[in-house]
């Protein structure tokens, strides 16, 4: 038996070998929801109106939020009893680190069957060693999405105490992920940021193809009614940004457009900024403060590789200094298109891309490097893992999440993987 | 490839193959089985992310080899300890390969045997088979070269040549 006829005898035997299918799929079907930790029957959304309260044309409703096991009710909740089991970090997104080791982050299971409704199991996770080992906050909430036969826009922001799962559906949390309350700001939440004082949403009322004009609103962060931004440019896009580097400072972006407003005066005015006169789309926006602005512009090559330039800006995005490209020897990679970019420091800068390698550059922008997570250095179509989120609690602690891996770096440099799936 | 494509279409298009592969691997229908379901199932569970990608059909392969690992892992541990308890075991309750195939793969230890069957079978390259068993590409080079080594030492396959990935 030669190579040849090894891998003939590996055909033949796997051709004659008839795999169960509909057992599979049987088994398949059973697991595409996870049994409740507490091994409760099946939850759905139990809702119960608590308030309604009409502000400023927009209806915000606040649905209380309470477990519930009937089949026929239209939705349900948590509340926290007690510590659970520690999860993996197989489906962790959302991380939100306060300090180097307390963080929330969300568990996130979706289905869209397309026959019928998507839904979610959205459970709230902490830990206090750094992402190690998380832990339920509360039991899971079991969301549907009526009429939403894609896979829903779920994210999750919080400060420890206050916070929201936003996106097709809102709620917000005032008590740390125990128990949340639905809002109703009359669309999809595509984006959110908060502050100390006021939390802002942008608002889009239409399915993702219709096009329709998003509005900004704000909110107390520790809780309150939604009020609208009057003033605030609306932008015809889902894929919009919304950057706070301070108090009264924002910007606001969408993908793909080029469009990029700034206000200075807390959202009571804004200006529109002109791209960088070379940039073809404007993908990626990221601010340490309003004096250190950065965008990541690109073609929109739907290819493996993409041309890719890097802007800073030190007066708002009022002009425009080129920092690096990925062209004629531009230190930017031309694999991969990016994903994700995030400026932690004026010379600290991640960027990573839908397949290939972390990178980081420790000079603005200027030289870039390898995170060298092994996972994500390998670039040939079997390398399927690419990072889902960056998060940083300050300029030397970050985490990355690469699924099933959550990997940290303590020195704003190296990565090391943390838990497991 | 959308996130709304179709989970089914991507189930009945991809799990033979990857139940096959993993078959060849283990020697045992029903641990390729559980392996390949569990691939699936979290497939089905991540399929916002997993229908996103260019070729989810890689990712549930690698999913399932490495979740075909640990079930033989899991087997061999499992057997030890019936053994250690003087339980009947049945060594034949898990090949249900050819007779000669399964004497030529059973010869090899479980980390060569999937090394084989990824290269010869799947027809991956060394780099490719070191990210999905998580290895450097060298480790990869000297288990199959050991793999084939024992092949020929059993004289079952005197004229193996040396792979070129």
């Amino acid at each position: 038996m030669d190579e040849r006829q090894l891998r003939e005898a590996l055909t033949d035997a796997a051709s004659r070998y008839e795999p169960d299918v509909r057992s599979a799929r049987r088994f398949v079907a059973m697991h595409q929801e996870r049994p409740s930790p507490r091994g409760s029957t099946r939850r759905t959304w139990g809702a119960a109106l608590l308030a309604g309260v009409l502000v400023v044309g927009v209806a915000v409703f606040a649905f209380v939020v309470l477990g519930d096991t009937s089949d026929d009710a239209p939705t349900s909740a948590s509340v926290g009893t007690g510590p659970s089991a520690p999860v993996g970090t197989a489906n962790l997104s959302d991380l939100n680190f306060f300090d180097a080791s307390n963080g929330l982050a969300l568990d996130k299971q979706c289905v869209a069957p397309g026959a019928s409704d998507a839904s979610c199991e959205l459970q709230v996770v902490a830990t206090s060693d750094g992402g190690t080992t998380w832990t339920p906050v509360s039991e899971p909430l079991h969301v549907g999405y009526p009429g939403w036969r894609g896979y829903p826009f779920v994210q999750f922001a919080t400060n420890g105490k206050d916070g929201w799962i936003y996106g097709n559906r809102t709620f917000a949390t005032h008590d740390g992920g125990n128990t949340f309350v639905e809002e109703d700001l009359g669309g999809t939440v595509v984006s959110l940021s908060m502050g100390p004082e006021s939390t802002w949403m942008v608002v889009n009322p239409c399915a993702p193809a219709q096009q329709c004009a998003s509005s900004v609103y704000t909110t107390p962060t520790v809780g309150g009614t939604a009020t609208p931004l009057t003033g605030a440019p609306q932008l015809q896009s889902f894929s919009v940004e919304l950057l706070r580097p301070s108090r009264d400072h924002a910007l606001l972006s969408a993908s793909g457009s080029g469009a990029l407003s700034v206000t200075v005066d807390a959202g009571r005015t804004w200006v529109s900024r002109t791209m960088p006169p070379l940039c073809g789309q404007l993908h990626h926006v990221s601010a340490v403060t309003p004096q250190d602005v950065f965008v990541v512009c690109s073609n929109a090559s739907p290819t493996r590789a993409q041309d890719k330039e890097l802007y800073t800006s030190d007066d708002d995005g009022a002009s425009w200094s080129l920092v690096s490209t990925s062209g004629n020897g531009g230190s930017l990679p031309e694999e991969g298109l990016v994903a994700l970019f995030v400026a932690v420091s004026p010379d600290q800068l991640w960027m990573s891309f839908n397949r290939g390698p972390l990178i980081g550059s420790q000079d603005g922008g200027a030289t870039w490097a390898s995170a060298m997570i092994p996972e994500l250095d390998a670039t040939d179509d079997t390398d399927v893992h690419s990072v889902q989120q960056l998060t940083f609690s300050n300029a030397s602690r970050g985490w990355a999440v690469v699924p099933p891996d959550l990997y940290r770096t303590t020195d704003g440099i190296t990565w090391k993987r943390v838990g497991g799936a | 490839m959308t996130p709304d494509r179709d989970f089914d279409g991507f189930f009945v298009e991809s799990y033979p193959g990857v139940a096959r592969a993993l078959y060849l691997a283990l020697g045992s229908s029903e641990e390729a089985e559980d392996a390949a379901q569990e691939a699936f199932a979290r497939a089905f569970r991540k399929w916002d992310s997993v229908a996103q990608m260019e070729r989810p059909g890689t990712w549930v392969f690698v999913v399932a080899v490495r979740e075909g690992r640990r079930v033989r892992q899991k087997r061999s541990r499992e057997l030890f300890a019936a053994r250690a308890g003087r339980d009947e075991i049945d060594p034949a309750e898990h090949v249900t390969l050819s007779h000669d195939l399964e004497r030529a793969l059973g010869g090899l230890s479980s980390r060569q045997r999937f090394a084989v069957v990824l290269r010869f079978y799947a027809d991956l390259t060394n780099p490719q088979i070191a990210r999905i068993m998580k290895c450097r590409e060298g480790t990869v080079k000297a288990t199959i070269h050991a793999a084939l080594g024992r092949l020929r030492a059993a004289h079952l396959d005197e004229q193996i040549g040396e792979p070129n990935g």
